[in-house]
This record gives structure tokens, C-alpha cells and sequence, in this order.
């Protein structure tokens, strides 16, 4: 990759974060109770959240495979502290486990295997004719990101008791600590009490206690899967057993075959 | 918290789960059985013995037809305790219909594989097993009543279908089929997934029971419009509708025609029963939301599809083209808010699949060795060299068009009835036009087959027929779509019957 | 460990870098040629959708929300399995994928 264009991109990817943050604030009303960013946490979180960003383009714009594999990789790695800055610790090892250390592998392995250096790297260029196809998608999809995220914070959520007012901005409540349920908001909330943290419709009966430790949370999550997410889970044990079936099909080298079918047809001919 | 506390949810035995889901059950065990054969015994594995598979599997099938009968009327649900959790799969009549529906499908194409298989000598042990896993996640789609469970089933159809695309080898542009179809797939996956994570955010649950029940609690309408237009982007992939269509003419033509055929009827089976019972039924109180996104696919689907079949010249993109049309009729029932109109949905579907099974079934014999392909130039003079083929693929046309003294006829006919009644009146008149339109292209097909003169001829033009098996499937969809197009009546009263009483 | 209001991300951003991740993906998919990259765009795109059930899971404070995305992940592995096992096929049997072939949008 050559430095100006590597350049090019940086630059553009700083302008992109600075747009993405002026729209932030505008929406925000330039209030900047609206906007409260930056504690440390989100700080952190907005940190990630544009070098996830910045990973995904590089995935999407770098010329050579394996680079882009590694760039995904990083978008991985960013997202799973993400998880963890949320509190989703069983997702954020799992992301790691699988993603990078299963998923890519395989990937890395195949690039590995058919792009060799010194071969005219073959379909690296992007299509032209749909790149502003693509692009404008793009845009059109983050667009209607936008309007759903702002206008379902416009709509009064039915949680809230009658007492409480929506912020009138439309960035109201999505961006804000009344997007937690305000029962746990509650209990969160009051200092010394230990945050329990309540679960919605069946789970009610079986308040998990997140906090009490990370253990815990990995056990209830087991726990849970083989009692009430025990279908779709053995579902996927069937879905596995597909993979590995029509991997098995797939991978076998199936040209011997194919060129003795060629020459018994080739004979038959002949013979006639 | 110990854990005996949460343990108190209830735990799934298997008794439990034989006696809601046994035909999925029993295709699981077909599929267990057909590895073992294929394992132990080297000659089902030759030209001779390859009926020995097909026929114990077919076996399995209508077993698992006879279970799916059982349970009619009997609205089995899994957990079992109805109190202590939402059911994660259910099935009420309409269920079974569609279940009944795929096995009749899986069973018409298990037979019709056997002498696909023997003729291209290049038989694959595992095409059986995927063929019964892509049929046994149709099956789970069909009983789904959660999301998770919906997506999970959508993957385990497709990923079979993923690899049996891949294996023709007379076509030398398979393999490329099976990755565009794959690619495109794993795409419209990733919208699917993505739409029911908003859902998940609109309603806090993914439950079909729950999501029915409870109310918007969370972030407002539009999640829900957001996450609604994107499960329909997935869906409207799998089954075709325009303008996310444009992988079916390459796919359905670089599959082998028997896979082909099965595409064309059972993922559009299934995937129909899923959108009646996720939009239709458990959305119900927000038709608003997904009616006209709906009707406007299928409005697009029967203008774009047939202008584009006209000037087809293989009869397999001929076909493609047809079903991408087809699924848009289908459409038409889906607005309907009135559960008589989704089971003629199903009676469109059985009327569809004979007809294009029976079509596919024609394919395949016909191709000629390593073209994988039909065109309209190698079926002229077909009535005369072949009446036996000939008279039949006019018969199956007839039906696909839906002209009268065929189960095509009746089908849209009562659709379109009771779209009318539910005052979908500019949809149906659309829905007309298209139809009439779509007569011309069936009609080249006939005529060429009766009219001109056939120039070269090759042996299978003049075989009646290769195998009795392939006999079975011919007697199956012929006297299925002549006999329901002159009496529609016993079919009609099943529909009917299945709504005698509705839980829920 | 507390749950102060200073430590809770707001699923609105969280939902807004999920969206982006899944824009960006979708601009792969239909931008590039090579089908491996295309298909690292797709597990991008399901990143994007995980990140939005944790958004939620934490939005909601439940479990649930990390038990749909392990789904989600469980059938990103099966699908890898069979995708690339397809890609290997193809190369292998012309050693060089067709690249206008893989164009998706072709009619």
C-alpha cells in the first residue's frame, strides 16, 4: 500500500469521525448535558468505536487480502473490548475465540493457500461501475439508521412513568441513561444497594446477579442454554452437523473424478 | 442464586420432544440411517444398488408423514408446559399442511434422484443426507415459533442447498452457481439477522407468542418499520421476488435440474409458511407496517418476472423466471388478514410444486449429456417423437399458467377470490394481467413441442421412460394436477377443516 | 463492579456504530471482487448485528441478548466452514476463480 494513498485514507477517515461527531452534537442541540461522552468509560467506548471504524474501511479498502484479513481481525479485537466495556464478558471471550482465533485462521489459511506472492493478484481491484452504486446503499442504509435511531428516541417510550418527560431534543432518551429500563435505573442508582440487575417476562422470576461475578454470568448464560434456549441450541448441534457434511462434500478432490466421467463419455463416443 | 433455582425451568426429555417434533425426528433418523448404508455397504455405492437408498429413505418419509398426520388436530408444542414458557416450536393444522407439503415434495425428489444419480456416474454418498437436512430445516422453519429458532432453521435449509448447487458436473459453471449462490446467501443472511436484531429491540423478546402479546415497550415504531423492511429483504431473497432476484436464473440453471427443481418448490413452501406465520399471524397488530412493502414486492415481482422470461430460450431459466413469478400470485394471499387465504396459499403451493416437479422431472431426462440444460430448440417436435413427455410437459404448462382443467386454475382462482372479497382489488386485477401475459411464454413451450419438427434425435427422446421409480413421480404429479383441476373439492374441505378450531 | 450511570454506554452510540459496521460491510459486499473479501465483509456484517443484541442485552439488562448473538456466531461458524470449503473447490478446480464471474450483480 502506497503512503499517499495510505495517507489519503487516514485523512478521510478523520474527517468522516469529525462529520459523524458535528451531526452527534447538532442532534444533540449543542447542549452539552445532551451529550454526556465523556466519562471515562465512554470515552473509552468512543475511542474503540472509531478505531473499529477505521478497521472495517481499511478491510473494505485494502488492495491485498491478507491485510484486509488482518484488519478484521483488529475489528474484532476492537469490538470485543466493546463488549466488555458493556458488560457482555461470555460474548467478548467468545468474540475473541471464534472470530479471531477460529474463524480468521481458516480465512488466513485459504488467502494463504491461492494468492501467492509474485501471481497477479487477482479480483483485488474493486468494480467500478458499482462502487458509487454501493456507496450511495451505504449511505442511503446509514440515512436510515439515522432517522431510526432519532426518531425512535422521539417517541415517547411506555416504560416511563407519567410524571417523566421525554427531552425534547430528538436525541432524547436512546443517548442517555433513561434508555435503561427505569427499574434498573433505580436500583442502579441508589447508592449502597446492591445493583441486581432484573430481567424481563419469564426471566423475571430468576434475577441474575451479574455483578456478583463474572463466573456467574458465564454459568446463568449456561445455565439457560440447556434449559430455556435448549432447542435452538440442539438445533445447532444439527446445523453443525450440516457444516461438516457439505464441508466433507466440498473438499474432496473431486477433478479425478470428473476427468475420468470426461474420458468414459470421450469413449462412448468414439465407440459409436 | 444457585443454580437449582433457575433449573426450575423446565427441562426438554426427549419423549417430549418425540411427541411435538417427530417428523422432524424422523428425517433426522433417516438421515443417520442413509450415512450408515452408505458407510457399510459398498454396493448401494454402484449403478445397481443406487435404488437401495432412495427407497428405504422413502421409506422414512412417509413414515414421517404418518407422524405429522398424528398430530393433526392435536396442536403439539414444545416446552410442553404451556404456563412455564412460550413454545419454541408449535404446530397447528396449517403446520401440518405444509409439513405434509415438503414430504411430499422431499419424497417426490428422493425418487427422482435415483436415476439423476446413476445417469451422471457421479454419485456422492452424502446427497441424500444434505438433501433430508435441507427438508428437515424446512420442516423446523414450518414448527418455528421464535426467531432465533426461524433463523437458525433458514441457515440449516440453505447451507445444504449451498453444496448441492455445487455438484453438477455436466455444467461447467456449477461450482461458480453454488459460490454466487452461497455469496449472495450469506449476504441476504446477514440483512435477515440484522432485521431480528431490531426486533429484538422493538420488542424485548423474539418469541412469536410474546412479540403477539406484548407491546412495543422498547425504542419506539421505527425499529420496528426498520427491522420489518430488513427481515423482508432477507426473506424476499430466499424466495425470489424482485429485484432480489438476480442470482435465480444462473443458480437455477448451473444446479443439476432434479436440486433445481427441489429449490423452486420446497424452499419457496416453507419459506411462504414462514412468512404467513411471523407477519401474517403473529404481526397481525401491525399490518400497517409490512402490508404495503409486501404487496408492492409482489406488484414488482409479476411485472419484472415476466418481462423477463419472455425471451428466455432454455427451459430452465424459462422455469426460474416462472417461479420468480409464481412467488409473486403467492404474495397476493399474504395480504390478506384472513386465515382461509393462507391455506389456499398452501393449495397454490401443492398446485405449483407437482407442476414444477413434474416440469424438472422432464428436464432432467431430457438434457443432453454434459449440457445440464434444456432449450426450447431440443424439445421440438417432442409430442411426436416422445408423446409420453410431450403430452405431459403441455399438461404441467397448462397448470403453471393457470388455465382451466388443471390444479393451477383453481389454485389462483381461489386466491384471487378472496383477495377481492378483502378488497385488494388493484392487486388482483395486476395479478391477472400478469397472468395472461405469463400464457404467452408457457404457450412457446407447447408449441414448440407440437408444432415443429425435431431436426436431430437423440436416444432419451425416444426412451419412454428409464426407471419405475421415475414412473411413480410422473403418475404422482400428472394425476395429482389433472385430478385436483376437475375436482378441487377434497382438497379445499382439508383447508377448510384445518381451521375448524385455531389455538392460541 | 457498580452499575453508575458514568459506565453505561448508551445504546443509542452503540447502535449507531453497529449500523456503520454494517454499512461498511454491505459497501464490501457489493464494492469488491475478490469473493474472500467479500465474504469477510459478510462476518463484518454479522459483527455488526452481534454488536447490535449486545446493545440491546445491555439496553434491557438481560442475558438474552448475548444468547441470541452466540447463535448468531455458532452459525457464522458453520457458514465459514461451508463457504470457504466452496472457494477451495473453485480455485481448485481452475486454479484461478473467473473474477468477473463473481461480480454479483451481474444479470
Amino acid at each position: 500500500m502506497g503512503a499517499d494513498r495510505s495517507l489519503k485514507l487516514l485523512s478521510g477517515l478523520g474527517g468522516l469521525a469529525l462529520v459523524a461527531y458535528l451531526v452527534l452534537w447538532a442532534a444533540a442541540g449543542f447542549v452539552p448535558e445532551r451529550l454526556p461522552f465523556f466519562t471515562p468509560v465512554r470515552g473509552l467506548f468512543g475511542l474503540l468505536a472509531i478505531l473499529a471504524v477505521i478497521s472495517a474501511l481499511a478491510m473494505v479498502m485494502l488492495r491485498n487480502p491478507v491485510h484486509s484479513a488482518l484488519a478484521l481481525v483488529a475489528n474484532f479485537f476492537f469490538l470485543a473490548i466493546i463488549y466488555l466495556l458493556m458488560q457482555q464478558v461470555l460474548l467478548a471471550f467468545l468474540q475473541v475465540l471464534v472470530y479471531a482465533g477460529a474463524i480468521m485462521v481458516l480465512f488466513l489459511f485459504v488467502i494463504m493457500f491461492f494468492f501467492q506472492p509474485g501471481r497477479p493478484d487477482l479480483g483485488s481491484s474493486p468494480i467500478r461501475q458499482q462502487t458509487l452504486g454501493g456507496v450511495l446503499f451505504a449511505l442511503a442504509m446509514l440515512a436510515m439508521a439515522m432517522v431510526v435511531i432519532f426518531q425512535g428516541a422521539s417517541r415517547r417510550p411506555q416504560w416511563l412513568s407519567a410524571g417523566e418527560e421525554v427531552r425534547s431534543s430528538p436525541v432524547a432518551y436512546l443517548f442517555s441513561e433513561a434508555a435503561v429500563p427505569r427499574k434498573v435505573q433505580e436500583i442502579s442508582l441508589t447508592p449502597g444497594r446492591k445493583p441486581e440487575l432484573q430481567a424481563t417476562r419469564q426471566e423475571e422470576e430468576q434475577p441474575v446477579n451479574v455483578a456478583k461475578a463474572f463466573g456467574g454470568q458465564v454459568r446463568a448464560i449456561g445455565i439457560r442454554l440447556y434449559t430455556q434456549y435448549l432447542v435452538p441450541f440442539e438445533l445447532t448441534s444439527v446445523l453443525i452437523l450440516i457444516a461438516i457434511i457439505a464441508a466433507v462434500v466440498m473438499g474432496r478432490d473431486r477433478a479425478k473424478k470428473i476427468m475420468e466421467l470426461e474420458r468414459t463419455r470421450q469413449g462412448e463416443v468414439s465407440g459409436e | 442464586m444457585t443454580a437449582e433455582a433457575v433449573l426450575t425451568v423446565p427441562v426438554v426429555h426427549l419423549r417430549e420432544w418425540w411427541v411435538a417434533f417427530a417428523p422432524g425426528i424422523v428425517l433426522l433418523l433417516a438421515v443417520i440411517t442413509q450415512l450408515v448404508l452408505e458407510l457399510t455397504l459398498p454396493y448401494v455405492r454402484t449403478n445397481r444398488g443406487a435404488w437401495v437408498v432412495p427407497l428405504i429413505s422413502s421409506l422414512f418419509v412417509l413414515w414421517a408423514g404418518v407422524e405429522a398426520v398424528k398430530q393433526w388436530g392435536r396442536y403439539p408444542t414444545l416446552p410442553v408446559v404451556p404456563e412455564r414458557g412460550s413454545p419454541v416450536l408449535a404446530a397447528d393444522n396449517l403446520t401440518l399442511l405444509f409439513v405434509l407439503l415438503l414430504l411430499l415434495i422431499l419424497l417426490m425428489v428422493t425418487l427422482m434422484s435415483h436415476v439423476f444419480n446413476v445417469r451422471i456416474r457421479l454419485y456422492e454418498a452424502e446427497y441424500y443426507p444434505l438433501l433430508f437436512l435441507s427438508v428437515f430445516g424446512m420442516v423446523t422453519l414450518a414448527y418455528s415459533r421464535d426467531l432465533v429458532v426461524t433463523f437458525i432453521a433458514i441457515e440449516m435449509l440453505s447451507l445444504p442447498l449451498y453444496v448441492l448447487v455445487g455438484l453438477n458436473v455436466d455444467y461447467l459453471k456449477s461450482g461458480e452457481a453454488a459460490l454466487k449462490y452461497f455469496l449472495l446467501g450469506a449476504f441476504a443472511s446477514g440483512f435477515l439477522v440484522m432485521g431480528i436484531a431490531l426486533l429484538y429491540g422493538t420488542f424485548g423478546t423474539l418469541n412469536y407468542q410474546e412479540m403477539a402479546a406484548g407491546t412495543m415497550t422498547l425504542n419506539g415504531p421505527a425499529f420496528l418499520m426498520a427491522g420489518v423492511a430488513l427481515v423482508l429483504m432477507g426473506f424476499a431473497f430466499k424466495i425470489a421476488l424482485v429485484p432480489f432476484h438476480v442470482w435465480v436464473p444462473d443458480v437455477y440453471q448451473g444446479s443439476p435440474s432434479v436440486v433445481t427443481g427441489f429449490m423452486a418448490t420446497g424452499v419457496k413452501a416453507a419459506l411462504f409458511y414462514a412468512l404467513i406465520s411471523l407477519f401474517a399471524q403473529t404481526m397481525a397488530d401491525y399490518r400497517s407496517y409490512w402490508v404495503l412493502p409486501v404487496a408492492a414486492f409482489g406488484a414488482l415481482t409479476m411485472v419484472v418476472g415476466n418481462l423477463m422470461a419472455i425471451p428466455q430460450t432454455s427451459l430452465k431459466r424459462l422455469l426460474a423466471y416462472s417461479s420468480v413469478v409464481h412467488a409473486g400470485y403467492l404474495t397476493v394471499g399474504l395480504v390478506v388478514p384472513d386465515r382461509i387465504a393462507w391455506g389456499y396459499i398452501w393449495f397454490y403451493l401443492v398446485a405449483y410444486a407437482l407442476a414444477v416437479l413434474g416440469s424438472f422431472l422432464i428436464v432432467s431426462y431430457l438434457e443432453p449429456e454434459g449440457k445440464g440444460d434444456v432449450s426450447l430448440d431440443d424439445i421440438r417436435g417432442l409430442a411426436r417423437t416422445n408423446p409420453y413427455a410431450g403430452y405431459a410437459m403441455t399438461i404441467f404448462m397448462v397448470s403453471l399458467a393457470g388455465l382451466p382443467i388443471s390444479m393451477g386454475f383453481f389454485g389462483k382462482l381461489f386466491l384471487f377470490v378472496e383477495a377481492v372479497h378483502a378488497g385488494w382489488t388493484w392487486f388482483v386485477v395486476l395479478a391477472l394481467v400478469a397472468s395472461v401475459f405469463s400464457v404467452y411464454y408457457y404457450l412457446k413451450v407447447i408449441v414448440a413441442m407440437f408444432m415443429d419438427v425435431k431436426l436431430v434425435e437423440t436416444e432419451a427422446y425416444r426412451k419412454p421412460s428409464p426407471s419405475r421409480l421415475y414412473d411413480l413421480v410422473y403418475l404422482l404429479t400428472l394425476v395429482g394436477t389433472l385430478i385436483f383441476g376437475v375436482v378441487p373439492g377434497p382438497v379445499v374441505e382439508l383447508v377448510r377443516e384445518a381451521f375448524i378450531r385455531i389455538p392460541l | 463492579m457498580t452499575i453508575d450511570p458514568a459506565s453505561f454506554i448508551p445504546p443509542g452510540y452503540t447502535l449507531l456504530l453497529a449500523l456503520v459496521l454494517f454499512a461498511i460491510g454491505v459497501v464490501g459486499v457489493l464494492v469488491r471482487r475478490n469473493p474472500i473479501v467479500i465474504f469477510m465483509s459478510i462476518e463484518l456484517m454479522l459483527n455488526a448485528v452481534n454488536l447490535a443484541f449486545l446493545a440491546f442485552g445491555h439496553q434491557l439488562m438481560v442475558l438474552s441478548g448475548q444468547i441470541y448473538a452466540f447463535f448468531v456466531l455458532a452459525v457464522a461458524a458453520a457458514e465459514v466452514a461451508i463457504g470457504l470449503a466452496i472457494i477451495m473447490a473453485i480455485f481448485r478446480r481452475r486454479e484461478e476463480v473467473d473474477v468477473d464471474r463473481v461480480n454479483l450483480l451481474r444479470w
